[in-house]
């Protein structure tokens, strides 16, 4: 289990991890995204003990990295494709690993079987190309047969059949009781893997749910009827968010599909009732609208990001539910 | 040692104390199998080991060539030897710059720090594993070039074994501890390059500096710089000090180098 207690790093004037106060639990797959600049590296390398935080702490298992005696057999993660010295071989840079946490030599071999790289095992990590070097960042993770996993970016530089293979592999992790915290810009490989998502913008957290509960609250229902304003009476009442649209309603909120059984139970005609289930990228867009740094400015765009009507939090988890 | 962890329990807090040892161990391990597994590490050892054969031939030439003029400039082949270690000890310099410099610019320091999260015990993982490669190479150099040297200088070369026992100690234990100086030197810049430039300055630009000055307080201060300090070590000599002094000498510019690397270690994101 992975906590953050609020969780700060600042940068001169600059607030790159704001605050963030979120658990992360054993068993499933927890993404992690957020726009470019967002502080999800940040936050990781705080997690690892590589940053020293402003504030706050980041807890794994209640300790924080330093204190845990052999880290890798806790914690393994994949930071960045540079893994290793280039002028070692993959096998000696995963022996040293092991040696310095008491972790059997056996487990170099198993570790390498396992992404692939068995091969070219003594070749030197220079002659890598990014993918293998990926393959062996992951390997390296594995190494002490951590119950913890933290990967960043970890789909940077493979090839389609490398993704679907740390996919797979991603999931197994988690229904073995890992945690497993991923983070990543491609929010379809996100959503083809996590079971819970944490966003961050502008190192703030504007979400942390389950991604199931993150696509359902943006999903809309467009209502045809001939009584739209005594169907819009019922279902505003039920404490949906109901507005006109063409031909009848547009509704949306946590509980539309019960938009059925309201116009049933109220003998009201419905001609047609359409969902939309919004993507990921579209909740994705509005939760990180208010923190991106690198949008393009629109004459609409006020020129106060932080201002209190469109802080991102509006959507946080709490709103959800 | 080790106990198996079932796989969701939290884990226990007693490992710590139980395994203390054998982490520290662990730790060593991982920088021994780091340095000997790096080709360059290898190269610099062997550049060491050839500087250090034509050095030997080279000075023990001039030596019988300026003795059968009638200068007298005989002294122990051991000696002679020690003479190139002014040129060959770059390697050690060199050695102790990239065990720290070249985890920076090659990112493995996030493997290193993700694997012993304590800085301290990174540097003195890193400090066991000079001092042993440090101590065998200025011995073993010592010990190939002396033959060397005894033949070129010939009968101006003539050594007893002691002299050739204390180049050999004195020699590895200077080295040794002027690279773990370095390495702290290392840890605090983190560029190669300042490293060197730094530790060169100290080691032959400095000494030539300080009697600029005039000053015979200042001109003294030079003694207490390295390369005069391993020169006392290696061998048998009463001037400007006796080896006690040279040791603790050098045991304090490794010390303050190692503090520093720490402080700034410890201090400054990884």
């Amino acid at each position: 289990m992975i906590r953050f207690e609020s969780l700060t790093k600042v940068y001169g004037d600059k607030r790159a991890v704001d605050d963030i106060t979120v658990t992360i639990h054993p068993g499933r797959v927890t993404g992690f995204l957020g726009p470019n600049g967002a502080g999800k590296s940040t936050t990781m390398r705080m997690l690892l003990g590589l940053d020293r935080p402003s504030a706050g702490t980041a807890l794994i298992d209640d300790r924080r990295y330093a204190e845990l005696d052999r880290p890798l057999r806790t914690v393994g993660a994949l930071l960045e494709p540079r893994t290793g010295h280039p002028g070692q071989s993959a096998r000696s840079h995963l022996l040293g690993m092991a040696r310095s946490n008491g972790i059997s030599p056996r487990r170099v071999d198993e570790a390498l079987a396992t992404v692939g790289l068995d091969d070219v095992g003594r070749s030197r990590i220079g002659t890598f190309s990014l993918g293998m070097r990926q393959r062996l960042g992951i390997a390296s993770a594995l190494i002490g047969d951590p119950k913890v996993l933290v990967f960043d970016e970890p789909v940077n530089g493979l090839d389609p059949e490398g993704v679907s293979w740390i996919r797979r592999l991603m999931r197994s992790l988690a229904a073995e009781g890992r945690t497993v915290f991923v983070s990543s810009h491609l929010l379809s490989e996100m959503a083809d893997t996590a079971d819970h998502l944490v966003i961050i913008a502008r190192g703030r957290l504007v979400a942390d749910a389950p991604l199931r509960e993150l696509l359902d609250v943006t999903r809309t229902a467009h209502v045809r009827t001939p009584e739209a304003s005594a169907l819009a009476v019922v279902l505003a009442n039920a404490g949906l968010e109901v507005s006109a649209a063409e031909e009848g309603l547009r509704v949306s909120g946590t509980d539309i599909d019960s938009i059925g059984a309201l116009a049933h139970s109220h003998r009201i005609r419905i001609d047609e009732l359409a969902f939309t289930g919004s993507s990921l990228e579209d909740v994705y867009a509005r939760l990180t609208a208010g923190g991106t740094d690198y949008r393009a400015i629109s004459p609409a765009t006020p020129t106060h990001p932080t201002t209190a009507g469109q802080d991102p939090a509006a959507l946080s988890s709490e709103a959800l539910r | 040692m080790t106990t198996a962890t079932p796989q969701n329990s939290i884990s226990p807090t007693s490992e710590a104390g139980t395994s203390r040892l054998s982490s520290w161990w662990g730790t060593v391990a991982f920088e021994w199998t780091k340095l000997v597994s790096v080709r360059s590490t290898w190269w610099i050892l062997a550049s060491a080991l050839a500087c250090t054969l034509a050095g030997s031939w080279l000075l023990g030439a001039s030596a019988l060539a300026s003795g059968r003029n009638g200068f007298d400039t005989a002294m122990p082949a051991p000696a002679i030897v020690v003479q190139t270690m002014l040129i060959v000890e770059m390697a050690l310099v060199l050695l102790g710059t990239f065990a720290i410099t070249s985890e920076y610019s090659t990112g493995s320091i996030m493997t290193t720090l993700q694997s012993v999260p304590r800085r301290f015990r990174v540097l003195a993982g890193k400090t066991v594993v000079l001092l042993i490669i440090g101590i065998v190479a200025g011995a073993a150099l010592i010990l190939v070039g002396t033959p060397v040297a005894a033949g070129a200088a010939a009968e101006f070369g003539r050594f007893e074994s002691p002299d050739l026992a204390r180049a050999m100690i004195g020699t590895g234990v200077g080295l040794a501890l002027l690279s773990i100086f370095v390495l702290g030197l290392g840890a605090a810049l983190r560029s190669a390059a300042f490293t060197i430039i730094t530790a060169l300055a100290l080691l032959h630009v400095v000494p030539n500096i300080l009697p600029l000055f005039g000053v015979e307080a200042i001109s003294d201060l030079a003694q207490y710089l390295p390369n005069q300090a391993i020169a006392v070590l290696a061998v048998e000599t009463t001037q400007p000090y006796e080896w006690p002094v040279a040791l603790a000498v050098l045991v304090g510019w490794a010390g303050a180098g190692l503090l520093f690397g720490y402080a700034m270690l410890r201090s400054r994101d990884a």
